[in-house]
């Protein structure tokens, strides 16, 4: 079905919304889940709760991208599963490795609590997005939207694991430049 | 924890660029996946557009002077320059320069009138002709009939191998100047003659003045040989010796300069130069002519440049390689003080 279609029903409340958007993307949001929590059961409960707050959502909002949507409600729904889950144990998941990597965009810089807004910061980083290249931007995001691992990344564009890696420290440091710029970061 | 909420506005960002990066890379042939394009490649690259273009610079400036103007045009001009020299270079009679093909009942004329000045005078001729010829074998196995049936000889000669169908013969013909006409007008016959001059230098005045102190030289050493006869004592007779010795050695150089001039005025020399062509230069060429010339001559150029380019590339390969190894190492060297640098 088509989204506009999915998005009606969900307007209409009509519950047959849910199962649409589950057939539609449940491999995509398994797939962003599990890059967070590694783990089934976990993502199985995460992807339930996203239909959820999909149905919950719309109304009022009405996406122009369902699936961007979609998959933006489940990382977050995920991010939020992973820090519960670390509170118990922290591992050298794919998470916790872009944590470690994007800390040296921020910086121990005290005046970021007050300075950053989140709101200012996203704008900031699609106004810095912009600006890269295709491929920077895609490598980028791979990365730290959808979590993938370097070897993926380095697979899927054909890149070696050291030019990607290269690739996302160039970009991270251009990133921390232009929020510095920016005056987002002080 | 502050990472967590860069983590969090990254999640919000445009929803173009979260699906951008889930759409398919479109899988292209990366050559870097298999090279390291952005040293090696782009150097070897580089390498290889130097050479062909320091090759292809003669054979485009060769082109240029021997194809793209038409073969007419250009040795009409370098006609004109050869009779400015001469005319220059001899204060005697003008140079006669014409160009064979276009002007043939003119040149007819001009050595009718030429031959005429000549009797009573001591002319020297001496013409430069060039001819082109498809075999060159055959053309110079007729040449040398030809000097045989008229009585000449070849004074200097040289044959240049360019490449294969290009060779160029250069010569020095001298012919009896009583059969010099018949000569040429056969020779021009045998081959495509694109270029011809001629130059008389008159010696009469000067060849009457070497005449004039031979006989009086002559003279003098009669009247000497006779006060030798008269001789009474040793002295005159070694001081008479000595006069008729240096009027001797005189009347021997002049009667050598005599010779000398016989034989100029007596056998014309023709300088003959001959190129070896697979397709004549077409005589008084019509636009289309001088069209389909260019586009073939420039195709061969085009042709000998690119077989000239690989022979080349291959003679430099191991320069070609020792520079792109070099690049190379300065690239990453570049690299890494860069990359320590930031």
């Amino acid at each position: 079905m088509e989204d506009d279609k999915i998005v009606n029903l969900y307007l209409e409340r009509n519950e047959n919304a849910i199962a649409e958007t589950k057939n539609k993307y449940e491999n995509y949001c398994f797939s962003i889940s599990y890059s967070i929590l590694h783990d089934q059961q976990d993502c199985e409960e995460t992807l339930n709760d996203t239909y959820l707050a999909a149905w919950n959502a719309i109304p009022p909002h009405h996406p122009e991208n369902l699936a961007t949507f979609i998959g933006k409600i489940c990382r977050r729904l995920s991010l939020n599963k992973w820090r519960s889950n670390s509170a118990l144990k922290r591992g050298g998941d794919q998470v916790t490795l872009s944590f470690d990597e994007l800390e040296g965009c921020i910086g121990e810089d005290r005046s970021f609590r007050e300075a950053l807004q989140e709101k200012i910061l996203t704008d900031s980083i699609n106004e810095f997005l912009a600006g890269l290249k295709e491929n920077e931007r895609k490598v980028f995001v791979c990365r730290y939207w959808y979590f993938d691992s370097i070897e993926d990344i380095a697979k899927r564009f054909s890149y070696s694991s050291s030019k990607t890696k290269m690739m996302l420290k160039r970009t991270r440091d251009r990133l921390k430049d232009y929020l510095i710029k920016e005056g987002v970061l002080q | 924890m502050k990472t967590e909420k860069l983590i969090n506005a990254i999640n919000d960002i445009d929803d173009r660029y979260v699906e951008e990066a889930h759409s398919k890379t479109k899988k292209k042939f990366d050559i870097s996946a298999y090279l390291n394009w952005n040293s090696f490649g782009k150097l070897a690259a580089a390498a290889c557009a130097l050479l062909l273009v320091i090759n292809l610079f003669p054979v485009l400036f060769h082109s240029y002077g021997k194809g793209a103007a038409g073969g007419a045009s250009y040795d009409s001009s370098y006609m004109a320059q050869e009779s400015v020299a001469y005319n220059g270079a001899y204060a005697s009679e003008p140079a006669e320069a014409y160009y064979v093909a276009d002007e043939e009942a003119k040149a007819e004329e001009t050595i009718a009138d030429t031959g005429n000045a000549r009797q009573g005078k001591k002319l020297i001729l001496t013409s430069y002709m060039t001819m082109e010829t498809q075999d060159m074998d055959v053309l110079l196995e007729k040449v040398n009939g030809l000097i045989n049936k008229y009585g000449g000889y070849v004074q200097r000669s040289s044959i240049r191998n360019q490449n294969v169908n290009s060779r160029t013969y250069d010569s020095s013909i001298r012919i009896p100047a009583d059969k010099y006409e018949a000569f040429l007008s056969e020779l021009k016959g045998e081959g495509n003659a694109l270029f011809y001059s001629e130059e008389v230098k008159d010696i009469t005045d000067a060849y009457a003045d070497i005449e004039a102190r031979l006989n009086s030289l002559r003279a003098q050493e009669a009247k000497v040989l006779e006060f030798y006869d008269k001789a009474e004592d040793l002295q005159d007779l070694i001081t008479v010796e000595s006069r008729l010795s240096d009027i001797r050695y005189q009347i021997e150089s002049y009667e050598s300069q005599i010779k000398n001039y016989d034989l100029l005025v007596s056998y014309s020399t023709l300088n003959l130069t001959v190129n070896e062509t697979k397709v004549y230069t077409p005589v008084s060429p019509t636009f289309l002519q001088r069209l389909a010339s260019s586009f073939s001559r420039g195709f061969r150029n085009f042709y000998e440049g690119i077989g000239d380019f690989i022979i080349d590339l291959v003679y430099n390969i191991w320069t070609i390689l020792f520079l792109a190894v070099l690049g190379f190492a300065g690239y990453r060297l570049y690299k890494r003080f860069r990359n320590r640098k930031k």
